[in-house]
C-alpha cells in the first residue's frame, strides 16, 4: 500500500534536488565536507555528553537489574510482563521500518528514497540493537539466555520450538545479521569515494579497509546492485515475518485481548508507523544540521507524511476490528477487556494512545502541514509515544484482568523501568552521533544517481 | 522416644541445609558428616513420623511430627485424637515455624545482660524460701496439663503462701457463668454438631479460629454432607468464617441481637409478647425457631464467647428446651475463676504492693489485659519479675529476668484436649537453646538445685499406665478412656438478655484467625497468611459498615481513632461486607512492642479496647489502606460461573466439550497412576490450614510487606473469597490446576513447563530461566515467580534466617532468584511413595499432598483417576465443575459446586 | 599519490573475513568439549580425604560387602556413609594404633564426625534414589565403577544429565539380576538371567505407566 502513496507522487514528478545542487562533484562535497573537513561544533559535543551520560545510566539500571534481579521493576505477580517486552516490541518495530523503506523503496525504483534509505537502515541497525537488549534483560535468569539456542547440552534436552520466543530469539538474531549485512552493501560505494578523496592517511585507510578494494569498475557496479536489490527482495518478508513472529508471542496464547488472529499483520504496520516516524525525525535533524537542504526536500517529507497518514488509518481500523471482533465473537472475556481498555485503570493512557495514533496524523490532510518542519516533530514524537503506549497496554490490559478476578492487579512501573529505557533511547541517538561522524549518512552514489536521472529528464 | 542429638549436630545440619540450597554444579567441595554413633532407626535422609501434641491456649491438639535427619520440618493431623482427627489448623501449621523462629530468645537474659539459670534459680529461691512463698505469684495461661498441675500443687505444698494465677486473654468467663447460673455449677458445653441438622449461631463462630476448629469443622461437615442439607443460620456483628458459611445469615448490633434472644424466645415458647424487631431480623428469627422447633433433638443454639453470660444463659435454655446434641462437661480447666478476676485481682495486689516476686509462664499480660487495670504500671511495685517466654513480648521486656522457655516441640509435657482427652507429647527435637519446658521451670521455683528432667515428671505422673501403657500413650499420643464424661444435667431457666441501647458504636474485639490472641503474631507465615475475609496481610483494619463510614466522613482505608475508656487505637477503616451498622470489629494480636522485626509496629492493639462499652471513632489520617491479597470479591455477570452457588437439589449444567488442535496429553492417559484432585467448595470453611501446609511442605518463602504491597505473592495454594447471595460469602482454594492441556506448557521456550505421563504438570526449577510466558498465559494466574532471591532474603531482620533454613523440606528444590515455581501436587510424596513401590516391587499406595492432609473438613480429596476412590465419586458428583472449562484446558483439579439452603423463605 | 595498502593487504583481509566465520565455529567446539571433559564434569577425579579409604582393600581384598557400611542402599534413597562406629567394629581391633586411622579413633572418642569429601556429586536439585535403582537391577558398578579396584575413590562417571537420560532412555542393556548387583564388573559377560530380569522390569515400567524420562523422575 505504500507503493501507492509513491506513485501518486510520482505523478506530480517533483525536483527530488534542489537547482542549487549543480553537479555530481557537489553531492560528494555536500555530504562529504561537513563530516570529514569541518570539525564537530560544540553543539555536538553537548549533544554527544548528554547522550553518553544517560546512555551511562541506562548501563547501571541494566547492571543493577542484573544484580538484584527483575524484582527491581514494577512488573507484579499476575502482570508478569512489563516494560522490557513493551521496549522491545516498540524497538524492533522501529527498527523493521528502516529495512522495509530502503528495500521496498529500492524494489519499486522510487528513486526519491536515494536521500534517506542510509540513515533509515542505520536506523534499523540501531534499533535493532536496543531491541535486542531487552528479550534478554527481559529473563530471570539472564545468564542460561543461551538455552533458548539449540546446541548439543551435556544436558541432552533442546529447546521447545512450540514456543514462540523461540521463533523471537532467531527473528532478531537473523535480522540483526542482515540488516548489517544489507547496511554494508549499500555503503560500499561510498566508503570508496571517501578513500579516494584527498583527507587524513589514517582515515584514508580506514575507508579503504572497508571498502574492500571497490575500484567503481562496471563488473563490480552490476554486483554490487545485483547482490543489493537481492538482499532487498529478501529483506521485505523478512522484516514482515519479524515483526508478525513479535505479534505472536501474543496472539498464540489464550489470554483476552491477546487470541487476535490479526495481531501479525496489524504489528507489521505498527512498526512501519512508528519507523516511518523516526526516520522523519532522524531526517528533519541531519537536513538541518549538515545543510543538507538541496539533497532533502520538502517533497520527501511530504511523502513520508503521506505515509504517515495512511498508516495511522489502517493502525485506526485495527482497534476498530479489535473491538467488533471481541463484540460480534461475544466472547465474555473479550468483551469485559474492550470495557476495562476504556473504563479501567489505564483509561486515560488508552485515551491518549488513540490520540496519538489515530487523530494526530489526520493534521496531515492538510497539504501545508505536511511540509511543515513542526507539524512533522509534533506528530512523530506523539506517533512513538503513542506507539509505546500501544505495546504496553496490550500487555498491562490483558494481564490486568485476567480470568480469575480474585488474582487482579494493576502495575505501576519502578524509577528503574523508566532509566532503563530512557538509556536505550539515548543509546540510539548516541550511536547516531557517531555514525554521523564516520560515514556519509546520505547515500552519495545514489543521490548521484537520482542527479543524473533528473538532469536528463 | 525421643531423639538423640546434640546442638552441634543441629547447627551442622543448618550450615549443611544452608549449602544444598545453594544450587550449582560443582562448589569447590562438598563435606559429608556421618553421625558418629547413629541409632538404628535414624537412617540418615529417611523421614519419620512422630506422634506428640502441642498445646494452644492450653488445650492439647494431637500432631505427627515428620522428621528428617532429627529435625521436624513439619506438622501434621492425628488421626486419633479428639481435636485433631488427622487434619490441622492454620496455628498447628505454623508451630514449626515458631520452633525455628530466629526471634526466639535464646539465653537467659539479666536485665539487657545475658544471665545464667542459676543466676535466675537463686535470685527466685532466695526470695521464695524466705517467705514460705508469701507474695510469690506465679502467673501462668491455661493449665491443663496434669503434670504441671501436680508440679504446681507440689511447689504450693512447700510454700504454702504462693499463689497460682492462670488467665488467658481469650476467657470463657461468659459461659461459663451461664452455666453457674443455669446449673449451678461451671461446665462448659461441647456441641455435637455432626448431629445437627437445624444450627442457629448467635454470634458464635465454631468453625472459626480456636482450640476446637479442626472438630468443630470435621463434624459440621459430616452433617454437611448427609442428606436431607442441614440448615445454618446465623445472627452475628460482623461475618464469621461460620457465617460466611451460613445458608441465612443476618448482621445485628448487640442490642439486636439481644432482641433476637427476646424474640427466639417468644416464637418458641408461643406464650410470650415479641418484642418489636428489624424486619428482616424479624423473619429470620420467624424461620429460624420454626425449623429448630421442627428439628427438635436434632435442633442447636449457639452464642459467641464473645457474646455476654445472659445471652449464653438463654441459649442453655433454647438448647435444653429443643433437647439439642449437646453434652455438658466438667470444665477441663480445674480452676473456673473467671479469667478477667483473677487478672484483676492480682492487678490490684501488684498495685497495693502485696507481690514481691512474679513468675510468669507464658502469659503476657502487658500486652493483653485490659487497659483500665494498668498492668505494666502496677508492674513496676514488684521487686522482682521474672518471665519465662520462647519469644520475648510486652511483658518479659519489662521483667527483671528473661527466662528462654522450651517450644513445645522440645519438652516432655502433657495436657488435655478440650474434651479432655489427655496427651503425653513427646519432644522431637532437643532443645535449639538453652531453654527450660514449664514443668522444669516449677520446679527450678521450688528448688533451685532440682534436678530438671521433665522426662521423669511426666512419667511419674502417669506411673498408673504401666510400662505398656506408657510406650502406647507415647507413640500415639493418646492416653486412652481420658475424655471427660458429660454431665447430666437438669433443664436451664429462661433468661433473657437486657436489651442495651447506650448510644454510640459498639465495639467488637475478635481473634484473629492467622494471629489468634497474639501469640503468634512473631510467627512470619501467620503474617503472611491472608485473613480469610478480608485478605488482608501484615496488617489489620477496623472493619466498619459503610453508613457509619459515611457519616463520620471517611472513606474505605482512611485511619480512624476509636477511643473508648482507657483505650485508644488508630488503625485504617475497612468497609465489609455483613457488618452490622452501628458495630466496629477489631481482630486481636497486632500492635505489638518489643517482639522482634515481624510484628513490632504493624496494626493496633485490640485489646485496648476489649474493656467493653460505647467508644468513640474518628477520623484521624488520610488514606492507607491495608494491605491484601485479593481486591475484587463480587462476582458479576458472567463471572459468577467462576463460583457457581445451587440449591440442595441443583445440579451442575453439564460442560460441553471443546474442539482443540492440542494433542491429548499425557498420551497414555489410562496407564496408572492419574493423579487428580477434587475441592469441596460446600464445605470449605476458609480456614486457611492449607496454605500454610503447603507453604512448610514446599519451601515456599516469605516475602514480606514490601513484596505484597508491589502485587506480589508466593503462596502456592490461595483461598478465594467471593461473595455469595446477598449476605454470605464463600471460599475456593485454587491450586495449581495441572491442566490436560496446559496453557503454559506449549509457551515455554526451554520446556520448563512440561507434563509428565501421570497428568502432572511439572515446573523445572532448574532448567527455567524466567520468562514468564506460563504465567502470563496461565488462565488461572497459579504460578509464582521469584523476582528477587527471596529463598535466600529474610523477613527476620538482624535475627538472620539460619535457623530457619532448619525447617526446610530437604525433598524440595529450595528455589533461587528468577525463577518460576508452582504447585505439583507435591511430586516429593508421589515420588516417594513411587520409589518404594518399585523397590519393594508392590503397587503404588496412597499419596496425600500436604493441603489434602491438613484439611479439617476433608473439602480437598487427593487421588487417582484411574481408580474407584473419593476422586471418581467427586467426578461423578451433580455438582461437580471443572473452573473455567470452556477454555478446554481439562484441569485435573476440579471442584464440587457450593450449595445454599435457605429453606422456605415465606 | 601514494597507495593506501600494501600488496599484503588483499590476502591480509581475505584471512581476516575467514577468521570472522571460522573463530566462533571453533569457539564453540571448544566449548562443547570442554564441558564434556573431566575438567568440569569431575569424572575420573580422585578426592583426598582425611583417611586414605580403600575400597580395593576393604571391598576386593578382604571382601566386605558394600551392604555392611552403604546399610541404606537397598531400602531408602540415600546409600549412607557409614558413622564411625562402623569402622570402629574392626578397627578397635585391627590395627589399633595405625597412624593412618587415628583421625577415626579421634572421632570415636572426641564425638566429632570425619569429613569426608564427596566424590560422586550431584546438584541439589537433582534426587537421585539408590534403593529403586538397586533393587531393579541397576548395579552398583553402573555409576560408581568397579570400587573393588579403586584405592582412592574415584568419580568414575560423567554425572552430566545427558549421562542419566543416556541410561533412562533405554534401560534395558544396563540392568542385571539381582544376584549380580553388587559385583565389580557386571556388564561383564551378560547372562540369560540379567536379560530375562531387565526384561522384567522393563515390562513392569511401561505397565505401570512410569516414564523414566519424566522431569519430575530426577527433579522437583
Amino acid at each position: 500500500m505504500s507503493g501507492v502513496q509513491m506513485r501518486h507522487v510520482r505523478k506530480q514528478s517533483p525536483r527530488w534536488v534542489l537547482p542549487s545542487v549543480t553537479s555530481l562533484d557537489h553531492v560528494t562535497e555536500a555530504v562529504a565536507a561537513p563530516m570529514m573537513d569541518r570539525p564537530a561544533g560544540p553543539r555536538y559535543w553537548i549533544a554527544f555528553a548528554t547522550m553518553a551520560a544517560l546512555t551511562l545510566a541506562g548501563a547501571l539500571g541494566i547492571a543493577f537489574s542484573l544484580a538484584y534481579g527483575p524484582g527491581l521493576w514494577g512488573n507484579n505477580s499476575a502482570v508478569v510482563w512489563g516494560f522490557p517486552i513493551a521496549n522491545y516490541v516498540w524497538w524492533i518495530g522501529i527498527g523493521n521500518a528502516g529495512t522495509l523503506i530502503s528495500s521496498l523503496l529500492l524494489l519499486t525504483r522510487q528513486k526519491w528514497r536515494a536521500s534517506i534509505n542510509r540513515a533509515a537502515e542505520a536506523m534499523t541497525l540501531f534499533a535493532v540493537s536496543m531491541a535486542g537488549i531487552f528479550p534478554i534483560l527481559h529473563l530471570g535468569r539472564q545468564v542460561y539466555f543461551y538455552w533458548l539456542f539449540p546446541y548439543p547440552q551435556a544436558m541432552g534436552v533442546w529447546p521447545q520450538w512450540r514456543s514462540a520466543l523461540v521463533w523471537d530469539f532467531w527473528s532478531i538474531l537473523s535480522y540483526l545479521l542482515f540488516s548489517i549485512l544489507f547496511f554494508y552493501v549499500g555503503l560500499i560505494p561510498d566508503v570508496a569515494a571517501l578513500r579516494d578523496r584527498p583527507g587524513k592517511r589514517g582515515w584514508r585507510r580506514f575507508y579503504g579497509v572497508l571498502a574492500m578494494g571497490w575500484q567503481g569498475t562496471p563488473r563490480q557496479w552490476r554486483a554490487q546492485r545485483r547482490l543489493h536489490s537481492i538482499m532487498a527482495v529478501i529483506a521485505v518478508p523478512l522484516v514482515c515475518s519479524v515483526h508478525s513472529i513479535v505479534g505472536l508471542d501474543f496472539a498464540a496464547s489464550l489470554m483476552p485481548g491477546w487470541t487476535e488472529s490479526i495481531f501479525p499483520p496489524y504489528f507489521v504496520v505498527g512498526a512501519f508507523f512508528s519507523g516511518f516516524a523516526v526516520v522523519v525525525l532522524i531526517m528533519l535533524v541531519i537536513r538541518w544540521s549538515m545543510n543538507l537542504e538541496g539533497l532533502i526536500v520538502p517533497a520527501h517529507f511530504d511523502v513520508m507524511a503521506k505515509v504517515i497518514l495512511a498508516s495511522a488509518i489502517v493502525m485506526g481500523s485495527s482497534y476498530g476490528a479489535e473491538w467488533f471482533s471481541a463484540w460480534w465473537g461475544g466472547e465474555r472475556g473479550d468483551i469485559r477487556l474492550v470495557v476495562y481498555e476504556f473504563t479501567g485503570d489505564y483509561w486515560w493512557l488508552y485515551l491518549l494512545m488513540l490520540a496519538m495514533n489515530v487523530l494526530a496524523p489526520q493534521l496531515f490532510w492538510v497539504a501545508k502541514l505536511r511540509t511543515n518542519a513542526w507539524a512533522l516533530v509534533g506528530v512523530s514524537v506523539g506517533v512513538l509515544v503513542g506507539m509505546w503506549l500501544e505495546r504496553i497496554l496490550i500487555i498491562l490490559n490483558t494481564l490486568s484482568t485476567g480470568y480469575e478476578p480474585s488474582f487482579w492487579r494493576t502495575y505501576a512501573p519502578t524509577i528503574v523501568d523508566f532509566i532503563i529505557l530512557g538509556g536505550t533511547l539515548a543509546a540510539f541517538v548516541l550511536l547516531f552521533l557517531i555514525l554521523a561522524r564516520l560515514i556519509p549518512v546520505v547515500s552519495m552514489y545514489e543521490v548521484r544517481d537520482l542527479l543524473a536521472d533528473e538532469r536528463q529528464a | 522416644m525421643s531423639i538423640e542429638l546434640d546442638r552441634r549436630a543441629i547447627l551442622r545440619l543448618i550450615a549443611t541445609g544452608a549449602a544444598a540450597s545453594v544450587a550449582g554444579c560443582s562448589p569447590p567441595r562438598q563435606h559429608i558428616y556421618p553421625a558418629v554413633n547413629r541409632p538404628d532407626d535414624a537412617q540418615p535422609g529417611t523421614l519419620t513420623r512422630y506422634a506428640t501434641a502441642i498445646p494452644l491456649a492450653g488445650y492439647a491438639r494431637g500432631v505427627t511430627g515428620l522428621v528428617v535427619d532429627s529435625r521436624p520440618i513439619k506438622l501434621e493431623g492425628l488421626a486419633a485424637h479428639p481435636a485433631s482427627l488427622g487434619a490441622t489448623d492454620l496455628f498447628n501449621e505454623i508451630a514449626i515455624l515458631d520452633l525455628y523462629d530466629p526471634q526466639r530468645l535464646r539465653t537467659p537474659m539479666f536485665g539487657d545482660r545475658p544471665g545464667t539459670w542459676d543466676g535466675a534459680a537463686r535470685a527466685i529461691s532466695s526470695r521464695v524460701a524466705a517467705r514460705h512463698g508469701e507474695g510469690m505469684v506465679l502467673l501462668t495461661g491455661r493449665v491443663t496439663s496434669p503434670t504441671l498441675l501436680a508440679r504446681i500443687a507440689a511447689l504450693k505444698e512447700s510454700y504454702p503462701d504462693l499463689r497460682h494465677v492462670r488467665w488467658e486473654a481469650v476467657d470463657d468467663d461468659a459461659p461459663i457463668a451461664a452455666a453457674r447460673h443455669a446449673f449451678g455449677r461451671p461446665l462448659t458445653q461441647r456441641p455435637r454438631l455432626a448431629d445437627a441438622d437445624v444450627i442457629l449461631t448467635l454470634g458464635a463462630d465454631p468453625l472459626g479460629p480456636g482450640p476446637d476448629q479442626i472438630a468443630n469443622g470435621r463434624h459440621w461437615a459430616t452433617r454437611r454432607r448427609r442428606d436431607p442439607m442441614a440448615r445454618l443460620y446465623a445472627i452475628e456483628p460482623s461475618m464469621t468464617n461460620t457465617g460466611a458459611m451460613a445458608d441465612r445469615r443476618l448482621s445485628a448490633s448487640p442490642a439486636d441481637l439481644a432482641r433476637a434472644c427476646h424474640g427466639l424466645a417468644a416464637a418458641l415458647t408461643g406464650d410470650r409478647q415479641a418484642p418489636d424487631l428489624p424486619a428482616p431480623l424479624a423473619v429470620l428469627i420467624r424461620q429460624a425457631a420454626r425449623d429448630l422447633a421442627a428439628a427438635r433433638g436434632r435442633a442447636l443454639v449457639l452464642a459467641g464467647d464473645g457474646q455476654p453470660a445472659e445471652v449464653h444463659a438463654f441459649v442453655a435454655w433454647a438448647n435444653s428446651r429443643l433437647d439439642a446434641p449437646v453434652d455438658w462437661i466438667a470444665p477441663v480447666d480445674p480452676d473456673s475463676t473467671p479469667h478477667r478476676e483473677s487478672i484483676a485481682t492480682l492487678a490490684a495486689d501488684m498495685r497495693a504492693g502485696r507481690v514481691d516476686t512474679l513468675i510468669v509462664i507464658g502469659a503476657n499480660p502487658v500486652y493483653a489485659a485490659p487497659p483500665a487495670l494498668g498492668f505494666a504500671e502496677a508492674m513496676k511495685r514488684v521487686p522482682l519479675i521474672v518471665a519465662a517466654v520462647t519469644m520475648p513480648d510486652e511483658t518479659s521486656a519489662r521483667a527483671h529476668w528473661q527466662l528462654p522457655l522450651s517450644h513445645p516441640l522440645e519438652s516432655w509435657h502433657d495436657c488435655r484436649a478440650p474434651d479432655g482427652t489427655a496427651s503425653i507429647a513427646q519432644p522431637l527435637i532437643r532443645p535449639l537453646y538453652d531453654s527450660r519446658s514449664a514443668i522444669e521451670l516449677v520446679d527450678l521455683v521450688g528448688d533451685a538445685a532440682a534436678d530438671l528432667d521433665g522426662y521423669a515428671r511426666v512419667q511419674q505422673s502417669w506411673a498408673n499406665l504401666g510400662a505398656d501403657g506408657w510406650q502406647e500413650a507415647v507413640a500415639g499420643a493418646i492416653v486412652p478412656n481420658t475424655a471427660s464424661r458429660p454431665a447430666v444435667v437438669a433443664t436451664a431457666p429462661l433468661v433473657l438478655p437486657p436489651i442495651d441501647t447506650t448510644f454510640g458504636p459498639a465495639i467488637e474485639v475478635r481473634v484473629s484467625p492467622t494471629l489468634y490472641d497474639g501469640r503468634f503474631s512473631t510467627n512470619a507465615w501467620a503474617q503472611e497468611c491472608p485473613e480469610p475475609l478480608t485478605k488482608e496481610v501484615w496488617g489489620s483494619s477496623a472493619r466498619m459498615h459503610p453508613a457509619d463510614m459515611a457519616t463520620i466522613g471517611i472513606g474505605d482505608g482512611d485511619i480512624v481513632r476509636i477511643a473508648q475508656g482507657h483505650g485508644t487505637v488508630v488503625v485504617p477503616a475497612r468497609a465489609v461486607r455483613g457488618q452490622a451498622k452501628g458495630v466496629v470489629t477489631l481482630f486481636t494480636g497486632y500492635g505489638r512492642r518489643d517482639t522482634g522485626a515481624v510484628a513490632d509496629k504493624i496494626g493496633a492493639n485490640a485489646w485496648m479496647l476489649a474493656g467493653g462499652g460505647p467508644a468513640h471513632v474518628s477520623k484521624a489520617g488520610e488514606h492507607a489502606p491495608v494491605l491484601t491479597t485479593q481486591h475484587v470479591f463480587a462476582l458479576d455477570g458472567e463471572l459468577a460461573k467462576l463460583y457457581p452457588v445451587l440449591r440442595p437439589d441443583e445440579a451442575m449444567a453439564p460442560a460441553k466439550a471443546q474442539p482443540t488442535l492440542i494433542p491429548p496429553n499425557p498420551p497414555n492417559q489410562d496407564a496408572p497412576p492419574q493423579w487428580a484432585m477434587a475441592i469441596d467448595t460446600d464445605i470449605c470453611i476458609g480456614c486457611n490450614a492449607c496454605v500454610v501446609a503447603c507453604q512448610a511442605e514446599n519451601n515456599v518463602p516469605v516475602i514480606g510487606p514490601d513484596e505484597i504491597a508491589t502485587g506480589r505473592v508466593m503462596h502456592w495454594l490461595r483461598v478465594d473469597r467471593y461473595d455469595v447471595a446477598e449476605t454470605g460469602a464463600g471460599f475456593q482454594p485454587v491450586p495449581c490446576m495441572q491442566c490436560e492441556k496446559a496453557p503454559c506448557e506449549p509457551v515455554c521456550p526451554v520446556e520448563a513447563s512440561v507434563h509428565t505421563a501421570e497428568g502432572l504438570n511439572a515446573q523445572v526449577y532448574n532448567r527455567c530461566i524466567g520468562t514468564r510466558f506460563c504465567q502470563a498465559n496461565c488462565p488461572y494466574k497459579v504460578r509464582r515467580f521469584n523476582f528477587l532471591d527471596y529463598s535466600h532474603s529474610s523477613v527476620w531482620g538482624e535475627a538472620g534466617d539460619s535457623s530457619v533454613k532448619a525447617q526446610r523440606n530437604p525433598e524440595v528444590t529450595v528455589r533461587g532468584r528468577g525463577v518460576m515455581e508452582k504447585c505439583t501436587y507435591c511430586v516429593q510424596r508421589i515420588a516417594a511413595a513411587e520409589h518404594d513401590a518399585d523397590a519393594q516391587h508392590r503397587p503404588v499406595g496412597a499419596v496425600q499432598t500436604a493441603c489434602a492432609a491438613a484439611c479439617p473438613t476433608e473439602a480437598i480429596t487427593f487421588g487417582r483417576l484411574d481408580e474407584d476412590g473419593a476422586i471418581r465419586r467427586a467426578r461423578a458428583n451433580k455438582r461437580h465443575y471443572a473452573l473455567l472449562g470452556e477454555l478446554g484446558t481439562r484441569p485435573r483439579t476440579t471442584y464440587l459446586a457450593r450449595r445454599v439452603n435457605p429453606g422456605n423463605e415465606a | 599519490m601514494a597507495q593506501l595498502f600494501r600488496p599484503g593487504a588483499n590476502t591480509l583481509v581475505r584471512a581476516a573475513l575467514a577468521c570472522v566465520v571460522l573463530a566462533p565455529l571453533l569457539l564453540f567446539l571448544l566449548g562443547m568439549t570442554i564441558v564434556r571433559s573431566g575438567y568440569v564434569t569431575g569424572e575420573g577425579r580422585f578426592v583426598d580425604q582425611p583417611v586414605p579409604f580403600s575400597h580395593q582393600h576393604h571391598a576386593g581384598d578382604v571382601g566386605i560387602d558394600c551392604r555392611y557400611c552403604h546399610t541404606g542402599v537397598e531400602s531408602q534413597a540415600n546409600a549412607v556413609i557409614p558413622p564411625t562406629h562402623t569402622c570402629m567394629t574392626c578397627h578397635s581391633q585391627l590395627w589399633t594404633n595405625a597412624q593412618m586411622l587415628a583421625p577415626v579413633r579421634e572421632s570415636m572418642a572426641s564425638g566429632k564426625p570425619l569429613a569426608w569429601n564427596r566424590v560422586n556429586r550431584l546438584p541439589a536439585y537433582v534426587y537421585f534414589d539408590h534403593h529403586v535403582h538397586v533393587q531393579n537391577g541397576v548395579p552398583c558398578a553402573a555409576c560408581h565403577g568397579d570400587v573393588r579396584r579403586m584405592p582412592l575413590t574415584r568419580q568414575t562417571a560423567s554425572l552430566t544429565m545427558g549421562w542419566c537420560l543416556a541410561c533412562h532412555r533405554s534401560p534395558e542393556d544396563r540392568i542385571v539380576a539381582p544376584a549380580r548387583e553388587f559385583e565389580g564388573d557386571p556388564y561383564h559377560g551378560r547372562t540369560a538371567n540379567d536379560r530375562a530380569f531387565a526384561h522384567a522390569v522393563m515390562a513392569h515400567i511401561v505397565a505401570s505407566g512410569r516414564k523414566l524420562t519424566d522431569c519430575t523422575v530426577c527433579h522437583r
